[in-house]
C-alpha cells in the first residue's frame, strides 16, 4: 500500500483543479473586490477599504433584502424541514400507495425552478389563476386578487413556491430511516410502545445527523435562491420580496456596481459559514470518520 | 392518529401535484376555454398547442443541448467526486483534511455570488457561449454535493473487502476498479441522477454564459419565450409541459434506483 | 485492470472532447468579416418577418464579405438586460438595436460605442437619408452614435364598437373629458383601457407620459428632457394620480402584475376599449382579421398630444475598424430605400429614411397607418417617451413602483419620490 501515495494525489487532482478554477478563484475575486470601488468592467478599480460595507448598512434596500433572506432561511430550516421529515416518517410505514405519494411530493423538486416559477405565476395569476378560479367557484370572489403583485400577499406567495416542497429532505430522511435497525423497534414493540412513541423516541433520535444535514441544505439553499423570485415577482412589488441574491444580481448586472455586488457576495458567503457553524454545533455533526 | 397522518401526507402530495396536472389540462384546452373557465375539464382535447409550441420556440434544439450538457457533466462530475471520495474516506494523507474542509465550505457557497468572476473565467478560457462552458461550470459547482453524497456512501462500505483485496495483491487502481466501483455504483447512480437534474434545471449560469441557440438550455426557453407565448395560452402551457416532462419522467423511471442506491449502501454498513 | 484503464480512457476522452469543443473559436484571417448582431426582432415579434427578409437579402448581397452572427433574444426587456450585461462585460455586439430603450448613455459611459460621425461625413447619400431631429436624437455632444431605422409616433387605439355601446361619439379632447369617458365605459360594463405594471409598464407609462407631456408648457418641456432627475413637480404628481385612478378603477384585474402582452391580449380579444401603442401594433390587429381592424380607430392623446417619432437607432459596439466598417455596411443596407419600403409594407412602421414615401396604395390597404401619419401632422404637442429619455435604472424602478401604485399602497407623491431617488443614484 505504500506506493499508493502518487495515486492518492492523482485521484484528488481533478477535484482540486475544478475547485480552484471555478470555485476558489471566483471566491477570491469576490472577496478581494468587495473592498474596491469598481463600476463597469472597463472602469477603474480603486481600493476603498470598508466603504462598501459601510454603505450597505445605510442602504435601505440592502437592509430589507438582508431581513427577507434571514426570514426565509429561518422558515426554510424549520417549517420546510419539518414538512419533509414528517412526510418521510409517515410514509416510511409503507402503507398502500406510499410510493405514489412519495413520487408526487418529489415532482416540484424535479423540475427546473424556471418552470416552477412560471407555473406558480399562472397558479397565482389574477385572471386565469388556479387559486382565484377556485375562490370564485367557492363564491369567495372578494378574496380573489393578484397574489404575487399585491403587496399584502406577495411575500407569502413567493414563500409558498418553495416552502412546502421538501422532497429532497424527505428523500434524505427516508433513506436514513431505512438504515435504522429493526431490532430497535422490535424491542419497543415488546414494551408495547405506540407508533408515535416509536417515532418520537426511536426514529427521531436516530435521525440526528441527517436532520442537521437537512437543516444546513435547507438554510443555505435560501442564500442561493434566485430563479423563483426573479421569474415571479423580480423582488417586487417595491422591495416586498427582494432578497440578497437578487440584489446582488441587480447591482452587478443592472447597475454594474461590481465592488458593491461582490460585497453582497461576501456577505452571503459569510452568512453561509455562520449558518453551517451554528447548525453543526447544535446537531453535533461532522463527528463521523 | 393514523388517519390524520395519512390525510396529512395525502394533502401535501396533492398540493405538490395539482399545479402540474392543471397545467397539463390547460395545455389541452382552447384559448377561449382557458380564459373563460380555467378549472373545467377540456370540452374537447386540443393537441395543436404542442405543435405550435415547438414552432414558436426552438424547443427541440434546447432539449438536445440540455441533454448533452447534463449527460457529459454527470459523467465528469461523478467520476471526479468518486475518485476524491475514495481517497478521502479510505486513506490518511496530507490532502484529506483540506479536501473535506474546502468541500464542506463550498457546499454552502451561494453560487449566485460567483456569476461575474465565473463569466470572466469562461471568457478567458475562450469558452463563452459553448456547451463546454456549461459542462465545466456545472461539474464544478455541484462537486461538493456529489462528493458528500458519495463520501457518506463510501463510509458505509466495510473496509474488510478492500483489505482482503489488497492482501490478495491488488494494486490501488485494481482495488478501486474491482471492489470500490461495483460496490459504490448504487451511490454513484444516486449522486449522478441528482447532478443530472441539477444540470437540467440550472438557470442563472445558463442565462449568463450562453448567447445562441447552439448552447442554450431548456430552462432558458421559458424565460425567453413567455412573452412570445402570451398571445397563445394553449401553446404556452404545452411548451411548459414539454419542458418539465423529461425531468419528471427521469425521476419516475429512476426513483427506485435512487432510493435503492441510498438504502442498499446504508444497509450494508 | 482493464476496467480501470477503460475508466481512465473515458476520462481522457471526455477531457479532450472538452478542450476540442473549447478551441472552436479560431477563425482564419482572410475569410469574411463576422459581425455579431443581437436582435429581439424574432419569433412572434411583429417586425420578425421583415427583419428576417432583411437578413436574407443582406446575406445574399454580402456573401463572402460579411457574415452575420445573429443572437436571438426574444422580448425587449430580456434583450435590454442582456445588452446591459454585455456593456458591463465590455463585450457589446457589433450591432445593437433596442427598439425603444435608451442604451446609448449606459454604453457611452462604458466607452463601448463607435462614433459614427465619420461615416456620415464620408457618405453624403447615407447622411441625407435621415431627418435632422432623428439624427439629433441619436447624437451626444455633436457626435452621432445611433443610426435611426424607423420612426414611432405613438397614439392610442380604440375599439369603435365598444365606444358606441357606451354612447361615446369621438375620442376625448381634454383629460377631463377622457376621465369622463372612462367612467361612461365602465358604467356600460366595458373595461375601458388595457394597462400593465411590469416590464416597465409600457402601456400605463404611455398614458402617464402623455399626461405629463400635455398638462402644461413646463411639464411638456420636462417630458422632452433627457434624463431628468426630479420627478416631484405638481404636474407629474397630478399625472401619476390620474394614472393611479386608471389602474385602480378602469382596467382589467390582471393589469396588476401584468405585462404588455396581457394588456395587448385583452385589447385584441375585445375585452378593453383602448390601448396606447405605436403603429407596429397594427400587424397584430391584422392577424385578428379585417373585421377587427375595421372596427378600430386611432387618436391623439387629449390636448392634441403625440409621442415624437424619433427613437433610438442602431448602436455600433465594434472593437476595431474592420468590424465597425462591416457593421455600418449593414446599417446602410437596412436603411436603404428598398428595405425601408418593405418595412412599411410588412410591418406598418414609419420609415426613418425620408426618401421613402408611404404610398397611397399602402394607406388604402392600411388605413390605420394612414391615420397615424395624418395625426402626426395635426398634433399640437409633441413629447418623448420614458424608455428613451429616463435613466435606465429609473425605468427598472418602474417595475417595482407600478404594482404598488396599482394596488393603492403608495401615494402619487411616494411614487414620484421613488423615481427621484432612483434618478439621483446616477
Amino acid at each position: 500500500m505504500k506506493n499508493n501515495k502518487i495515486w492518492l494525489y492523482l485521484f484528488s487532482a481533478p477535484l482540486i483543479l475544478f475547485f480552484t478554477v471555478f470555485l476558489l478563484a471566483p471566491v477570491i475575486i469576490v472577496f478581494g473586490t468587495s473592498f474596491m470601488e469598481w463600476k463597469g468592467f472597463s472602469g477603474n478599480i480603486t481600493f476603498i477599504g470598508l466603504d462598501n460595507y459601510i454603505a450597505a448598512v445605510k442602504d435601505p434596500e440592502f437592509i430589507v433584502s438582508f431581513q427577507h433572506t434571514l426570514i426565509w432561511i429561518v422558515l426554510q430550516s424549520t417549517i420546510h424541514v419539518i414538512i419533509g421529515v414528517s412526510f418521510a416518517i409517515i410514509i416510511s410505514r409503507k402503507f398502500r400507495g406510499w410510493k405514489i405519494l412519495r413520487t408526487s411530493f418529489m415532482i416540484p423538486n424535479m423540475i427546473s425552478a424556471s418552470a416552477l416559477g412560471f407555473i406558480f405565476l399562472m397558479v397565482f395569476n389574477g385572471q386565469i389563476g388556479l387559486i382565484n378560479s377556485l375562490l370564485r367557484k367557492l363564491n369567495l370572489e372578494q378574496l380573489a386578487h393578484n397574489w404575487f403583485f399585491d403587496p399584502s400577499t406577495a411575500f407569502v406567495s413567493v414563500t409558498v413556491t418553495w416552502l412546502l416542497f421538501a422532497g429532497l429532505i424527505m428523500l434524505l430522511v427516508l433513506t436514513e430511516i431505512g438504515t435504522i435497525p429493526d431490532s430497535l423497534y422490535e424491542a419497543a414493540d415488546l414494551d408495547g410502545a405506540s407508533q408515535w412513541q416509536k417515532d418520537l423516541f426511536i426514529t427521531i433520535p436516530q435521525l440526528r445527523n441527517v436532520l442537521g444535514t437537512c437543516m444546513i441544505i435547507a438554510a443555505t439553499s435560501k442564500l442561493k435562491e434566485f430563479e423563483l423570485i426573479y421569474l415571479t415577482t423580480k423582488g417586487g412589488p417595491g422591495t416586498g420580496t427582494m432578497s440578497l441574491p437578487l440584489y446582488l444580481y441587480n447591482t452587478s448586472i443592472v447597475q454594474n456596481n461590481f465592488g458593491y455586488s461582490n460585497m453582497i457576495g461576501t456577505v452571503l458567503i459569510a452568512l453561509g459559514l455562520i449558518l453551517i457553524f451554528i447548525i453543526s454545533k447544535v446537531f453535533k455533526i461532522a463527528s463521523d470518520d | 392518529m393514523k388517519v390524520k397522518g395519512y390525510s396529512y401526507v395525502t394533502s401535501i402530495a396533492l398540493i405538490s401535484i395539482i399545479p402540474f396536472l392543471w397545467v397539463v389540462m390547460l395545455s389541452l384546452k382552447t384559448n377561449e376555454e382557458i380564459l373563460n373557465n380555467p378549472l373545467s375539464l377540456p370540452s374537447q382535447l386540443i393537441f395543436s398547442g404542442y405543435g405550435n409550441a415547438l414552432e414558436i420556440a426552438p424547443l427541440g434544439q434546447y432539449l438536445i443541448n440540455s441533454a448533452i450538457i447534463a449527460v457529459v457533466s454527470t459523467a465528469l462530475n461523478i467520476l471526479i467526486s468518486s475518485m476524491a471520495a475514495y481517497t478521502t474516506t479510505r486513506f490518511d494523507f496530507k490532502l484529506k483534511k483540506p479536501i473535506v474542509i474546502i468541500m464542506s465550505i463550498s457546499l454552502l457557497l451561494p453560487i449566485t455570488a460567483l456569476i461575474m468572476p465565473v463569466y470572466s473565467i469562461i471568457r478567458f478560457l475562450g469558452l463563452y457561449d459553448t456547451k463546454t462552458a456549461l459542462i465545466l461550470v456545472y461539474t464544478a459547482l455541484d462537486l461538493p454535493m456529489s462528493f458528500f453524497i458519495l463520501r457518506a456512501f463510501f463510509l458505509t462500505i466495510p473496509k474488510e473487502l478492500e483489505e482482503a483485496s489488497y492482501i490478495d495483491g491488488s494494486s490501488f487502481l485494481q482495488c478501486y476498479g474491482r471492489v470500490i466501483l461495483p460496490l459504490t455504483s448504487p451511490g454513484m447512480i444516486t449522486a449522478g441522477i441528482l447532478h443530472f437534474i441539477f444540470c437540467w434545471n440550472e438557470f442563472l449560469y445558463a442565462l449568463t454564459l450562453t448567447a445562441s441557440h447552439g448552447a442554450r438550455t431548456v430552462p432558458l426557453a421559458l424565460n425567453y419565450f413567455t412573452s412570445q407565448f402570451a398571445f397563445d395560452y394553449n401553446a404556452m402551457f404545452s411548451a411548459v409541459v414539454i419542458m418539465i416532462m423529461p425531468s419528471i419522467l427521469i425521476f419516475i423511471v429512476f426513483q427506485e434506483k435512487i432510493i435503492e442506491g441510498l438504502t442498499a449502501g446504508a444497509v450494508k454498513g | 485492470m482493464k476496467r480501470i484503464l477503460a475508466v481512465l480512457l473515458c476520462l481522457v476522452l471526455v477531457l479532450s472532447l472538452v478542450t476540442a469543443c473549447g478551441s472552436k473559436e479560431e477563425t482564419s484571417s482572410d475569410g469574411p468579416v463576422t459581425i455579431r448582431l443581437a436582435t429581439f426582432q424574432v419569433g412572434v415579434n411583429a417586425s420578425a418577418p421583415w427583419f428576417a427578409s432583411v437578413i436574407e437579402a443582406f446575406n445574399k448581397e454580402y456573401e463572402g464579405k460579411i457574415k452575420l452572427d445573429i443572437e436571438e433574444i426574444p422580448g425587449d426587456q430580456a434583450y435590454v438586460d442582456k445588452m446591459k450585461t454585455y456593456i458591463s462585460m465590455n463585450d457589446l455586439p457589433d450591432l445593437v438595436f433596442t427598439g425603444g430603450y435608451n442604451l446609448m448613455d449606459d454604453a457611452l459611459s462604458a466607452n463601448a460605442l463607435v462614433d459614427l460621425t465619420p461615416y456620415f461625413k464620408a457618405d453624403s447619400e447615407f447622411a441625407a437619408r435621415f431627418f435632422d431631429d432623428d439624427i439629433a436624437y441619436n447624437s451626444r455632444d455633436g457626435k452621432i452614435y445611433g443610426v435611426p431605422v424607423e420612426r414611432q409616433p405613438v397614439t392610442y387605439f380604440y375599439n369603435k364598437a365598444l365606444f358606441e355601446k357606451a354612447g361615446i361619439g369621438s375620442p376625448a379632447k381634454t383629460w377631463d373629458e377622457f376621465m369622463m369617458q372612462l367612467e361612461e365605459l365602465k358604467a356600460a360594463g366595458i373595461t375601458p383601457v388595457s394597462m400593465d405594471t411590469l416590464d416597465s409598464a409600457w402601456l400605463s407609462s404611455l398614458w402617464l407620459n402623455s399626461m405629463v407631456g400635455t398638462l402644461s408648457t413646463e411639464s411638456n418641456a420636462w417630458m422632452n428632457q433627457s434624463m431628468p432627475k426630479d420627478y416631484n413637480s405638481p404636474d407629474f404628481i397630478k399625472a401619476v394620480e390620474m394614472t393611479q385612478k386608471m389602474l385602480m378603477n378602469y382596467t382589467t384585474k390582471d393589469a396588476l402584475g401584468g405585462k404588455y402582452e396581457n394588456g395587448a391580449n385583452n385589447f385584441l380579444n375585445g375585452k378593453t376599449a383602448m390601448i396606447a401603442n405605436g403603429p407596429w401594433m397594427i400587424s397584430d390587429f391584422q392577424e385578428k382579421g379585417d373585421d377587427f381592424v375595421k372596427n378600430l380607430g386611432t387618436a391623439l392623446y387629449p390636448n392634441d398630444g403625440i409621442f415624437s417619432g424619433s427613437m433610438p437607432g442602431y448602436l455600433v459596439g465594434s472593437k476595431d475598424q474592420a468590424h465597425a466598417d462591416a457593421a455600418v455596411e449593414f446599417l446602410k443596407f437596412i436603411t436603404n430605400e428598398a428595405m425601408q419600403g418593405k418595412m412599411v409594407e410588412m410591418y406598418s412602421s414609419i420609415p426613418a429614411n425620408k426618401n421613402v414615401e408611404i404610398s397611397q396604395a399602402v394607406i388604402d390597404q392600411n388605413p390605420l397607418l394612414g391615420e397615424i401619419v395624418e395625426l402626426q401632422g395635426e398634433a399640437k404637442i409633441v413629447y418623448g417617451n420614458y424608455q428613451s429619455l429616463w435613466y435606465s435604472n429609473v425605468v427598472t424602478e418602474l417595475d417595482r413602483q407600478y404594482p404598488l401604485l396599482a394596488a393603492g399602497s403608495i401615494t402619487p407623491e411616494q411614487f414620484a419620490q421613488a423615481l427621484t431617488d432612483a434618478a439621483k443614484k446616477n
